[in-house]
């Protein structure tokens, strides 16, 4: 059959059957609040805003230790086995 | 209407201002850091209600050879057509180059091919913005052998050239002034007061070069207003008049109130300072 | 020397090193005009690099700070930010470490990242009260083919070969086992997002082709056609009436209207 047809057929029948048939939510899904990932966690709702850092003074412009700045020693991908495409 | 000290709203302290609307004179932003942050602009709209808002750009590249990003103007333009604030300024220096953004204000030769291409670029930013631009001193770290003219004698020259208004970061005119050797007052002295439109304090750090055995200070906008700064303050007052004030604060932020005590001890010395002496302008 | 030239002598310093600025006289009263130039120098990278690894607090985790480090200071002095807002620094990072040397030891590291990367994206979005179906249903029947739906700002459709959803969330949770299996596996994934919230989840191929589609802003009609190319069982109507339920749908652009004769709710 016509795939085009089958298409707007298919619209058409969505648009003319009762709302309540099609209303079928997607299971809840977990909802993750960005302060805990994409910014320092300050108190606010919105955490996610410490993103930006447009600034017109610097202070990595002092002369600071980058070892200051690395908070993650080792990677988790060391604990992970097989995720290799091919053998090491 | 900005006779109270001003503060720089960073994001950090965004959604307590917006939920407890503290007692802050007015507030300047980075565009930059809403432009790229619906969540954030939507914020700043509410605030822009009950606050004066001033927008300090850093990627409206005024001295660049290679060309203002218009595309980020037209940004910013859309900004500042929503948000209406009382001031709108940037840098004399450079911080794209050919499409590049290289996030740092770069400094520039004080020459007439600077002035030529300053001048050229201030015109058409105002026209692109609809707004005056105020064009503020940058902290330096060196300076260039084939300038002609002082900074202040160049500042000087684009005021004349083009009637613009200038920013005075007086923090700035301090750390530059010891990085290069010059005198801060004097400085102070060199710029047309009638010009100012808004003066800048920040905080810095001092960084020894034992190698070198020298000290550089470096404008890092993380720590308090150092007495030096405060002292060059009184004096810009006592030159310019009173004049709008904003305390600059970027990284390790303190509280939000703390922010302000800064802020009310600006206020505090510029209503002494109108008490004092009349301002000698020039 | 013109200043465009001098600029691109003191780019090429602050972005590469310092061994580009020749012939250049600089004065720093009792300082070394040199050294003060590398103030600038080590603000790009510092600073940059520092940002990235802020962007990508998962790719961090699953790499480990030094290595992302290492990547980090590779690619600021070869892709630098081509715009002054630096919130949109790093999109081309991901499809970078695929192509990293150092990393062929971990395929899925792209993938992960630009996971990571669109979740950041997502979470500082808005959301805007969605057009219900009932708006879509009184259209004429042979122009809904030809409609293109808006959908919400805060949305991204990403495919993957590994089942970086599932590696994503034990890093959200905190609940990473000490080893870890990881097997090949296509994924097809919705992220949403707005206000400081974000959540992603799995879909089928052609409903991810659907949605894909019409994200992209392709006429109904046409999505369908490629979702339907792929399973033959996909069901377009209900695949429709999702995006409204779903409150994904912003605005309904009828075929004659480009954004003239938008139809909201």
């Amino acid at each position: 059959m016509n795939k085009r047809f089958v298409i707007a057929s298919a619209f058409a029948a969505a648009a003319a059957a009762p709302s309540i048939l099609w209303a079928q939510k997607p299971a809840e899904m977990p909802s993750f609040k960005a302060e805990k990932c994409y910014g320092i966690a300050k108190a606010g709702q919105n955490d996610c805003a410490s993103e930006g850092n447009n600034s017109c003074g610097g202070t990595s412009k002092r002369n600071s230790d980058p070892k200051a700045w690395i908070y993650v020693p080792a990677g988790y991908c060391t604990r992970i086995v097989g995720g290799s495409t091919s053998p090491k | 209407m900005l006779s109270r000290a001003g503060v720089g709203l960073r994001l950090p302290h965004l959604s307590e201002v917006v939920a407890t609307r503290p007692p802050a004179g007015w507030l300047e932003i980075h565009p930059e850091n809403f432009l790229a942050n619906p969540h954030a602009f939507e914020l700043l709209l509410q605030l822009a209600g009950d606050y004066p808002i001033s927008v300090h750009t850093v990627g409206v590249s005024i001295g660049s050879a290679s060309g203002v990003d218009w595309a980020h103007v037209a940004r910013i333009r859309e900004l500042i057509d929503l948000v209406n604030p009382v001031l709108v300024s940037g840098h004399l220096a450079w911080s794209t180059h050919r499409g590049e953004y290289l996030n740092d204000l770069l400094p520039l030769p004080y020459d007439d091919e600077t002035l030529d291409l300053l001048a050229m670029h201030l015109h058409q930013v105002q026209d692109g913005l609809g707004r005056p631009f105020l064009v503020e001193n940058p902290s330096s770290y060196f300076g260039f052998g084939t300038s002609t003219m002082t900074e202040v004698e160049f500042l000087g020259e684009l005021v004349r050239r083009t009637g613009c208004r200038l920013l005075c970061d007086v923090s700035n005119v301090y750390v530059s002034s010891e990085n290069l050797g010059y005198d801060a007052r004097a400085y102070l002295d060199g710029l047309p007061a009638e010009a100012i439109g808004e003066l800048h304090l920040g905080g810095f750090q001092s960084e020894d070069d034992p190698d070198a055995g020298t000290r550089v200070l470096v404008d890092t906008h993380d720590t308090a207003i150092a007495d030096e700064a405060w002292r060059l303050y009184t004096y810009a007052l006592r030159r310019f008049g009173p004049k709008p004030t904003l305390i600059e604060w970027d990284d390790d932020l303190p509280s939000f109130a703390d922010l302000l005590d800064e802020a009310t001890l600006a206020s505090v010395l510029a209503r002494q300072a109108a008490q004092g002496a009349p301002h000698v302008a020039r | 020397m013109s200043l465009a030239e001098l600029q691109q002598r003191v780019r090429d310093a602050i972005v590469l090193g310092r061994d580009a600025l020749e012939n250049v006289s600089l004065v720093a009263g009792q300082g070394d005009g040199w050294r003060r130039l590398a103030i600038h120098h080590r603000h790009y990278e510092t600073s940059l690099v520092k940002g990235l690894l802020r962007r990508f607090p998962a790719t961090a985790w699953l790499l480990g700070s030094p290595l992302l480090i290492e990547a980090a200071r590779i690619f600021i002095k070869a892709c630098p930010p081509t715009a002054p807002c630096l919130a949109e620094y790093g999109e081309t990072f991901p499809p970078w470490l695929s192509g990293w040397s150092e990393l062929a030891h971990v395929p899925y590291a792209g993938d992960f990242a630009a996971l990571d990367w669109q979740l950041g994206k997502v979470s500082i979005e808005v959301e805007t009260p969605a057009v219900t179906f009932d708006v879509f249903a009184a259209l004429e029947a042979d122009a809904m083919t030809a409609v293109r739906l808006r959908l919400q700002p805060g949305l991204d459709y990403l495919k993957a070969a590994w089942p970086i959803d599932n590696l994503m969330r034990l890093y959200l949770t905190d609940t990473a086992p000490e080893h870890l299996v990881l097997e090949p596996e296509h994924i097809w994934l919705q992220v949403r997002g707005a206000r400081g919230q974000f959540d992603f989840a799995r879909l089928s191929e052609s409903e991810f082709l659907f949605r894909q589609g019409v994200h992209a802003a392709i006429p109904l009609g046409e999505a369908a056609d490629c979702a339907l190319d792929r399973d033959d069982s996909f069901d377009p109507g209900r695949a429709l009436t999702a995006l409204f339920t779903d409150d994904l749908v912003t605005s309904i652009l009828t075929a004659a209207s480009e954004d003239t004769c938008e139809i909201h709710r």
